[in-house]
């Protein structure tokens, strides 16, 4: 038997087993299909730490001829005690004969030592067909445990649940679908129950994998922090010549302020799901809304980038140096009176200057024009709608199983399923809000938030719960 | 520490749009693999592979490690992906850096004992103007030193001061990064979009690069600085030991020599109580005003010529070379403290640090998954509602063990299907081999314009096992004979009836079955009918 436990998902066809090993494995590239026989070759699934095998699942092809093989076995029985052997040599005979290539590749790792997690369908009835699979199993000799995953209404449940009790240790019902981090953290741990050996590497395992989970928990609250910093800070502009109307160009410039304001949190959306190991989630979500009055700016915009402030400033300089130089000439009796002086008129210059300079063209080309600006947003509301836009996706990613194929169904206001913050909590994101407002690119400030936005994410992973109803598809109603 | 500094930039923001998991995989990795790393041994590391690390010892493996030192990890981890193969700039803007403040430095030698061979030029015909040398050495430098000083002091403390601040913003034009912006927008575009790219992770990855950004120019150009005034004193000193100079001073402004005396004296103070003959006394500077229209050398005596070059040294050195020598080292000190500061505090640095610090947790598959075949499409099989050819006479199949009423399923078959029901068998579920053998040999000798129609659970998969059965049947039954399989539905929530499988099951059904190939085989809905056919209960 090896020291690393390995445990071979097996049962009957289309019964959920690639949703379970999905699930367990957090990986959405599992083939999952309404065709009997999607899985044709028994596929390992192993938990890896720094490069180093903890455990693995083994997904395996679902039983096609299970009464011809049991009557293969029964046939060269040579004893209770001798079973295993039978099993063996029943693999070792027909591996390349094409006859039972599915009981052959599935009973491979239960031989190598894997215990067994067998898998039905709780949502249709029990039936006879089902004895010679849990017989072979039995015969095997290995630790079994019985998973019932219902994949439709669990009418069926109690049925179930007495005939596997005949065959089986450990009886669990989990829902591939709709079971959350803390469900799967639970089944890692009944595994353990299989082999005293087995326990202190799964204890293990699920430490790592708790630890693991809220390092991404922190990983989403930074991209979310920093989505909301760009967010708050994001600008566009567009130059027109002196004379153009900006009006005309209001419509144009708030479109790509809004574009923008999508892209940056339909990027940050894309890297919460790659962050939690889903890379296929079609995503159904409103667009972000934006009341914003004093979204417009204009200004006068000069040539080489040099505005109003910078003329002015290059006047006042040479102004208080023509002044200076009065002033020596005056031996410093003035006081640096010429100086100052100067730069007061320099300054003037520059100011007036600036106007003129915007309508001058060289060469046919004009010196200056308006600048006309959209954003940033100075909307007290936004920053709060952002936040809980992006909680509400967290949440719903975070306890999303990877076996779960529907539409992924952001809804507008999430305060119907999420608990609102508690006041204190509320009002210190305020104080961050409004300080990320003044400082967007302020790295100690976009930390703060995130710190803000990981305490809240744990606590909705953790709370889990929820209602099941925003995987459209195939998510059926948790029964575990 | 610019070459990692640099690097950091850089990998940060490739690793920007890679995904998490990967990035962290190969990061634990690679560090496990340095020498001193837990998994031992040095050279390059084979990113396409796991390691097997810490083999044995994982179960008291901490899920973090904050090391003591973290500067040093994330310069181990850099010379990690340089070791790896990462192309990464910053071991050369690393050494260019170096090599522009040398050429800086040898440039300023060079100005500096130009321009003091220019301010010290004597032909003999007019002595070296003093106020000259020191407008170029002594003011020009002070005049710069002050700009420098607003341009370096943070904008938080000039807005203390009125205008500082709009001084500062307008200095902020000229500086380097400004002219480089400038000369970018001049360059064709195709060059500018590939200078933009290469110059992104500098410019923007690690906002804290600013302040390395500008203590990196401000040592480069205190270099320069000094340089320069080094130059210029080793030019000067050179004139005055090779050479005679005759020093006077002259000036439009006409200042009484009480008051140069007094200007003097204040500039002298630093020096002048251990080094009085570089103070110039009144007799010397009354004896040393000269007009251009005189004849200079009859007016000065000839023993005054040399008495303001110690003077004009001791200011270059206080008022010239040493504010840069201390700006070049406070630059220096500067410079350094912001790049360990950049390296450890920068955006982004501490989820680099995070993931450096945390174990690699993987669950995924390691390969991808092999396609499973396609269906065989075999012959037709297939067929709607209606049968091409119509058995008057049928032998039904219960397949796996579906709970029947037996009478009342044949009653409804031969109504709706108008045709004679001959008799029932079971097969499959939990019947033997043996059994469903029996079975195939009973069917086979039915009449031969009779068929069989198999009456199967539809919500199972259509199993091999059946398709045998299927198989066997037609091989004992003969080519000629109708094989009718009728998946059923479950029964609706009141329970008590059969309900008809929904299309797209009946499809699968159809798709899997025409894997055989056999033409008299007919997959057939269950009629859609009120009449309870199931045993009380429901069930299978």
């Amino acid at each position: 038997m090896s020291d690393r436990p390995l445990f071979a998902v097996v049962g009957h066809p289309n019964k959920g087993k690639s949703s379970i090993v999905a699930t367990l494995a957090a990986d959405d590239s599992v083939r999952i299909g309404p065709e009997a026989g999607t899985t044709t070759q028994a596929r390992r699934y192993p938990m890896r730490v720094d490069g180093q095998e903890l455990y693995a699942l083994v997904d395996t092809p679902g039983f096609q001829r299970a009464r011809r093989v049991l009557h293969w076995l029964r046939q060269h029985e040579r004893g209770a005690h001798r079973r295993a052997e039978v099993v063996r040599q029943f693999v070792a005979s027909h591996r390349d004969t094409g006859e039972f290539p599915d009981e052959c590749e599935l009973l491979e790792p239960i031989l190598e030592g894997a215990g067994i997690l067998y898998v039905v369908d709780g949502s249709v009835p029990y039936g006879p067909e089902y004895e010679p699979e849990m017989e072979i199993l039995r015969w095997t000799g290995q630790p079994s445990l019985a998973l019932v995953n219902p994949i439709g209404p669990a009418d069926h449940l109690g049925e179930w649940q007495a005939a596997l009790g005949q065959f089986f240790q450990v009886v669990r019902v989990f829902n591939a679908v709709t079971a959350e981090f803390r469900k799967r953290i639970e089944l890692l741990r009944a595994f353990g129950e299989l082999q005293e050996e087995w326990r202190g590497v799964l204890e293990q395992a699920v430490r790592l994998l708790e630890a693991d989970r809220a390092r991404t928990r922190r990983l989403a609250s930074h991209t979310v922090a920093e989505t909301l910093a760009a967010m708050l800070a994001h600008r566009v502009e567009r130059k027109l010549p002196a004379r153009a109307n900006p009006a005309g160009h209001r419509a144009a410039l708030e479109a790509e302020f809004r574009s923008d304001l999508r892209r940056l949190e339909q990027r940050c959306r894309d890297r919460v799901e790659t962050l939690y190991s889903h890379r296929r989630i079609e995503r159904q979500e409103a667009g972000l809304p934006l009341v914003d009055e004093d979204l417009f700016a204009e200004r006068t915009w000069l040539v080489f980038g040099l505005g109003r402030r910078q003329i002015l400033a290059g006047g006042a300089l040479g102004g208080a140096a023509t002044g200076a130089w009065v002033d020596a000439h005056l031996g410093g009796a003035s006081l640096f009176a010429g100086a100052v002086l100067g730069a007061g008129i320099g300054a003037v210059v520059g100011w007036w200057t600036a106007d003129q300079l915007v309508r001058v063209r060289v060469m046919d080309v004009p010196l200056g024009g308006r600048l006309i600006t959209a954003g940033p947003t100075r909307n007290r509301n936004f920053p709060h709608v952002v936040f809980n836009r992006a909680r509400y996706h967290h949440w719903l990613v975070a306890r999303r199983t990877h076996a779960a194929q529907g539409v992924l169904a952001v809804r507008e206001d999430p305060r119907q399923v999420l608990p609102p913050l508690p006041g204190e909590e509320l009002s210190a994101l305020e104080k961050t809000f409004g300080r990320l407002r003044r400082h967007p690119e302020a790295t100690a400030v976009q930390e703060e938030l995130a710190d803000h936005l990981t305490a809240v994410f744990a606590r909705d992973d953790e709370a889990g719960g929820g209602e099941g109803g925003e995987h459209r598809g195939n998510a059926g109603p948790s029964t575990d | 520490m610019l070459g990692y500094l640099v690097d950091l930039a850089v990998q940060m923001e490739r690793d920007a749009d890679r995904p998490e998991a990967e990035v962290h995989r190969r990061d634990r990795l690679l560090l496990a693999r340095q020498p001193g790393g837990e998994g031992g041994g040095a050279g390059k590391a084979d990113l396409s592979t796991d390691g097997e690390l810490r083999r044995g010892r994982l179960e008291a493996c901490p899920t973090r490690v904050v090391p003591r030192d973290r500067r040093a990890t994330l310069q181990g981890w850099i010379e990690a992906l340089r070791a790896a193969g990462e192309a990464l700039p910053g071991v050369g803007v690393s050494a260019a850096y170096r090599l522009l403040v040398a050429a800086l430095m040898g440039t300023g030698l060079v100005v500096g004992w130009s321009v003091a061979a220019v301010v010290f030029r004597y032909d003999g015909s007019r002595p070296v103007n003093v106020v000259e040398v020191l407008a170029v050495f002594v003011v020009a430098q002070l005049a710069l030193l002050m700009l420098l000083g607003i341009v370096l002091t943070p904008s938080r403390w000039l807005r203390l001061l009125p205008g500082a601040l709009t001084v500062q913003e307008a200095l902020a034009w000229f500086s380097p990064g400004q002219a480089l912006r400038l000369l970018q927008r001049r360059l064709p575009p195709g060059v500018r979009e590939l200078v933009a790219r290469t110059g992104r992770p500098l410019a923007s990855g690690l906002p804290g690069l600013g302040t390395v950004r500008k203590w990196a120019g401000t040592f480069a150009a205190q270099g320069f600085a000094v340089a320069f005034n080094v130059g210029a004193l080793a030019g000067c000193l050179y004139l005055v030991t090779f050479s005679d100079l005759a020093f006077a001073w002259s000036t439009t402004l006409e200042p009484s020599v009480e008051r140069v005396h007094r200007w003097t004296g204040w500039a002298a103070t630093l020096w002048g109580w251990w080094l009085p003959e570089a103070v110039p006394s009144p007799e010397l500077i009354r004896e040393t005003l000269f007009y251009r229209r005189d004849a200079v050398p009859l007016a000065i005596a000839a023993g005054r010529w040399g008495g303001w070059w110690p003077f004009l040294v001791a200011c270059m050195i206080t008022y010239g070379a040493l504010p840069r020598v201390v700006l070049l080292a406070v630059a220096g000190w500067r410079f350094r403290v912001a790049m360990r500061r950049a390296l450890l505090e920068a955006p982004g640095v501490a989820l680099v640090l995070d993931r450096l610090e945390s174990v690699w947790v993987a669950t995924q598959a390691t390969g991808t998954e092999t396609e499973p075949e396609p269906v065989r499409e075999g012959g037709p099989a297939e067929q709607g509602e209606d049968m091409r050819v119509a058995p008057r006479r049928l032998t039904l199949v219960n397949w796996g063990g579906l709970a029947l009423e037996e009478a009342r399923v044949r009653e409804r078959i031969a109504a709706d299907w108008r045709c004679e029901v001959l008799g029932t068998e079971t097969a499959g579920g939990s019947a033997s081999i043996e059994a469903d053998a029996a079975v195939v040999t009973a069917l086979a000798q039915t009449p031969e314009d009779s068929g069989v129609a198999l009456l199967v659970k539809g919500w199972e998969p259509p199993l091999l096992e059946l398709l045998d059965f299927l198989r066997d049947l037609r091989r004992a039954a003969g080519n000629r004979r109708i094989l009718v399989v009728v998946p059923l539905g479950l029964a609706g929530e009141e329970g008590g009836s059969w309900q008809p499988l929904p299309a797209a099951e009946l499809e699968r059904w159809r798709r899997r079955l025409r894997s055989l190939g056999d033409p008299g085989l007919v997959v057939r809905s269950w009629p859609e009918r009120p009449a309870a056919l199931a045993a009380p209960g429901g069930g299978a």
